[in-house]
């Protein structure tokens, strides 16, 4: 099976499931998710050959928007490559389904520090067709989860969607930095070390072989004396 | 040297030894009061803590520090001079060797106590060799004051063998109870010394192993405590000519440390027939030379940091010339450094005084220059808004003042129980030494019966 | 040197190994000192500690900024060379602690550090609230007398998961706290991608010159409205 074809049965279930969810809730929750491929999802995968990863993931509404919030839907691309990074795309429309042209959609990344936190990605504003994307280049690899909020639609509370981004192509990791001499550094002890042990034998050798050969000196006289 | 004047040169080496007359023992009282009064405060402090000093956040280094680098440049300065008249073969200085090598003990003993001193838990030292870190200044400190302690002592020791042979013979004379006692002592120390051929061979080849070795343990010494300050990035500090600085520094003031100490005893042991004007008059070249030589690094230090108006050396350069610091600065530059150079090089009467007092010059000096090396630069802004400031508490001064008084205490006990000149050096310097058929030379028959002639 | 942090780790087990870092928005900065009030109450310190200090800087046109100064934490610490007996040491993520019951009060470190972040118990610090407080490098309350201390990030808030006291303290939200592995930042309030908050404000390290690659960030600039977060 390729991997457009998985993906295009995937798009449908959820298109289908959505549908199912609009038509039982109308009106109770707004904020349900419709599904656009963005271009980038023509993207073929990285020439590693890695196994086709589910671009796709579970997306779901956003548990308590507002009624007339604005309906946001948020895809992430698949494949990626650096330094461009996975192109996060969210089309926005307004609470009656029409695109929403003009709109700021703002990308969050929930993340762990010191606490649960969504992290600002970056924002957009939407095009005549209700669409907008960022590009995201994760620093680590795995899975990240994503946000996508929007403002600015007239006589709309904002909406959001949510997505799980499978990172494969990662940021430039941390590395410490470290000069580049400090092998050097560490192997000039042992020299020293070895110049102090030399000068320690050396003190050693000046007073020890001063008194042997002065005691030496001292027996040998005693004995001459007493064969003279 | 006849023969008489070389049994005066014996019987004036050895005649305090185990003696003490009233002056002896007022000089002891009045210097061990100081001293203890030095313990007294260092027991204060390590009671309370350092609080009690005048040390604060920003000055977090201050008198100790420059104490611990003064006394071991004194120290330095003994060494150095023995050393190098030695390698040199200087034939004046057998009446010198032996009272600049008991300096550069004593000064190194109180200069090594000073890091001590100095630790907020001093009850904590032994994890410098617990846990040493081998990358740390510290360290090197602490491994290089260790050596060259060992060494000055083995320097002091192996020239003093055939001396302590003398000091025996004198003492055998005696019949004081004191020499009862110390005989047993010379004769260990002595290792039985007869001025036998194979006995000079191995005294020579080990004096000699220790001249050659004082030098660059003595030079490594002084290095390393530069290197404590010029590692760091403090302005001031942060100088390659910093080593080379307080090396020269620490010869200098420990040249004119040996011509004050050699005056003393010159005049209490009544040796001015054998130190004479000309020692002084050579030692003062010596001062001068080197007080010449650490006005060019001084000028080169500062012609370099203060061409450029950098940002991080100008602060201190306008403290030290014309702010808080210039009167202690200019106070040195003139009357520690110019002003004594002048005195000892002019031609004329009062070699002695004016040695002496040159010296004491460059002694005040050269401390207030170590002053103005660790108190600006700790002083100086490091976040480039503050000046920290600092005056010692009456701890401190207490201690500095106790530490000071126990070099010439220290001194003053040493050469009451060894020969203060050294007769084997004379005899070496003058050529009298017949080993084969006279192991202790003729003029020693004045002073005592039956030693030697067992040949 | 690895420390552990055996609670930590039985409440979160698969913990992740953060590499500190903080970056401070001097645009933001007020100079109320909240910081260093909120650093003293932790930490036990008497009013002279400051461990994160705030400068007031006169620039040369008049102008002038507040500077917060914590320990900078550098990759590249002059301060861990020095220390004799390593009891200034640096945690696998990247904090630099003082091990107070080894230190032996030599202030080598106080000479080396270029920013002068540490501090010497000349005395015995304020009376702990609890008598039974046994100071680590990770909680170094109360200070040991004639050691040194310096800030530590907040290791042992850091590791329950809490901000350190002066970010959570400041009122304008112009401490943040990072990691350079996750490559994000926080001030308790907004979260940013610390990479990008770096790049897109032309943010510096203090001294980089003296090339001991600190670990705390500045953002330049006196009241100007925060961009890029």
């Amino acid at each position: 099976m390729t991997r457009g074809l998985r993906v295009l049965i995937a798009v449908l279930a959820l298109v289908a499931a959505t549908v199912v969810l609009q038509l039982d809730l109308r009106g109770l929750l707004p904020g349900q998710v419709r599904l656009e491929a963005p271009n980038t999802m023509l993207m073929s995968p990285p020439s590693s050959g890695q196994g086709a990863p589910g671009g796709v993931s579970a997306q779901r509404p956003a548990a308590a928007a507002a009624p007339n919030a604005a309906r946001v839907q948020l895809r992430t691309s698949a494949a990626a490559s650096a330094p461009d990074g996975y192109v996060l795309a969210a089309s926005v429309a307004t609470p009656d389904g029409r695109p929403a042209a003009g709109a700021t959609v703002t990308f969050y990344e929930v993340v762990d520090l010191l606490g649960s936190r969504e992290m600002l990605i970056d924002s957009a504003t939407s095009d005549g067709r209700g669409n907008a994307s960022v590009v995201y280049l994760p620093a680590r690899a795995g899975s990240h989860e994503i946000v996508a909020r929007s403002t600015g639609i007239a006589k709309a509370a904002s909406g959001e969607a949510r997505s799980t981004l499978e990172a494969t192509v990662t940021a430039k990791a941390y590395a410490p930095e470290t000069p580049s001499i400090s092998a050097f550094y560490n192997a000039v002890p042992y020299g020293v070390g070895l110049v102090v042990l030399a000068v320690w034998l050396l003190i050693a050798f000046a007073l020890l072989g001063t008194a042997r050969g002065v005691v030496r000196g001292a027996r040998r006289e005693e004995e001459k004396g007493v064969i003279a | 040297m006849d023969r008489r004047t070389r049994g005066l040169y014996i019987e004036r080496a050895v005649w305090p030894i185990g003696r003490g007359d009233r002056n002896f023992w007022i000089a002891v009282a009045v210097l061990g009061a100081v001293v203890a009064a030095g313990v007294y405060a260092w027991i204060y402090q390590v009671q309370r803590g350092l609080w009690v000093t005048g040390l604060n956040q920003k000055v977090s280094w201050g008198f100790y520090i420059i104490n611990c680098v003064f006394f071991i440049g004194i120290s330095y300065g003994g060494a150095m001079t023995s050393a190098i008249l030695r390698l040199t073969n200087a034939k004046w200085r057998a009446p010198l060797t032996r009272i600049a090598e008991a300096t550069a003990v004593a000064a190194l003993l109180v200069g090594a106590v000073y890091p001590i001193v100095d630790l907020g838990r001093p009850d904590r030292f032994v994890n410098i060799i617990r846990y040493a870190q081998i990358g740390s200044p510290i360290v090197w400190d602490v491994t290089a004051i260790t050596t060259y302690m060992i060494a000055s002592f083995v320097f002091l020791y192996l020239p003093l063998i055939p001396d302590l042979a003398v000091a025996r013979e004198a003492l055998s004379l005696s019949h004081r109870r004191e020499a009862k006692l110390l005989a047993p002592v010379y004769r260990f120390l002595s290792l039985g010394w007869r001025g036998r051929p194979a006995q000079e061979r191995a005294l020579a080849r080990g004096v000699g192993i220790m001249a050659v070795l004082i030098i660059p343990l003595a030079v490594s010494v002084h290095s390393v405590l530069a290197w404590l300050f010029a590692v760091t990035v403090r302005a001031e500090w942060h100088s390659t000519i910093f080593a080379p600085l307080f090396v020269l520094g620490a010869m200098f003031s420990g040249v004119a440390a040996v011509i004050v100490v050699i005056a003393a005893f010159r005049k209490v042991y009544g040796l001015q027939r054998f130190i004479e004007a000309k020692h002084f008059r050579y030692l003062s070249y010596l001062l001068i030379a080197l007080g010449a030589a650490y006005i060019y690094f001084m000028v080169s230090e500062y012609i370099t940091d203060g061409y450029v108006f950098e940002e991080s050396t100008t602060p201190v350069m306008e403290a030290l010339f014309t702010g808080p610091f210039a009167i202690a600065f200019w106070a040195f530059s003139i009357g520690g450094l110019l002003l004594p150079i002048v005195i000892a090089a002019l031609p004329g009467r009062f070699p002695i005084a004016r040695a002496v007092g040159a010296s004491g010059l460059v002694i005040a000096g050269m401390w207030l220059k170590r002053f103005l090396i660790v108190v600006p630069g700790m002083a100086e802004p490091i976040m480039p808004w503050d000046w920290g400031r600092y005056s010692p508490s009456w701890v401190e001064v207490t201690i500095t003042l106790g530490s000071a008084a126990a070099i010439p205490l220290m001194l003053i006990l040493f050469f009451r129980f060894f020969p203060v000149m050294s007769v084997h050096e004379l005899d070496e310097v003058e050529g009298r030494y017949e080993p084969a058929h006279a192991p202790l030379a003729p003029g020693y028959a004045p002073l005592y019966a039956g030693g030697g002639g067992d040949d | 040197m690895p420390i552990a942090f055996p609670q930590a780790e039985a409440a979160t087990p698969p913990k992740k190994k953060r590499q500190w870092a903080m970056v401070i928005d001097l645009r933001r900065c007020d100079g109320c000192k909240k910081c260093t009030e909120a650093c003293q109450t932790t930490h036990d310190l008497p009013q002279t500690f400051e461990w994160i200090k705030v400068f007031e800087v006169q620039d040369k046109q008049g102008g002038s900024y507040f500077m917060p100064r914590p320990c900078m934490h550098c990759e590249n610490a002059p301060c861990l060379r020095v220390c004799p007996v390593a009891a200034t040491f640096k945690t696998d993520e990247g904090v630099i602690l003082v091990d107070q019951s080894r230190c032996i009060g030599c202030r080598m470190c106080m000479a080396a550090c270029p920013y002068g972040a540490r501090y010497f118990n000349f005395a015995d610090p304020p009376k702990p609230p609890s008598p039974f407080a046994q100071p680590t490098p990770e909680h170094p309350v109360p200070q040991i007398k004639g050691t040194v201390g310096k800030c530590m990030l907040c290791v042992h808030n850091t590791v329950d998961g809490k901000l350190p006291a002066c970010v959570s303290a400041c009122g304008m939200q112009a401490l943040w706290i990072g990691d350079l592995v996750e490559d994000v930042a926080t001030n308790g309030t907004d979260t940013v991608r610390l990479s990008s908050l770096l790049k897109d404000n032309d943010a510096f390290r203090y001294k980089e010159e003296l090339g001991t690659s600190p670990r705390v960030y500045y953002i330049a600039g006196h009241g100007q409205a925060l961009q890029g977060a």
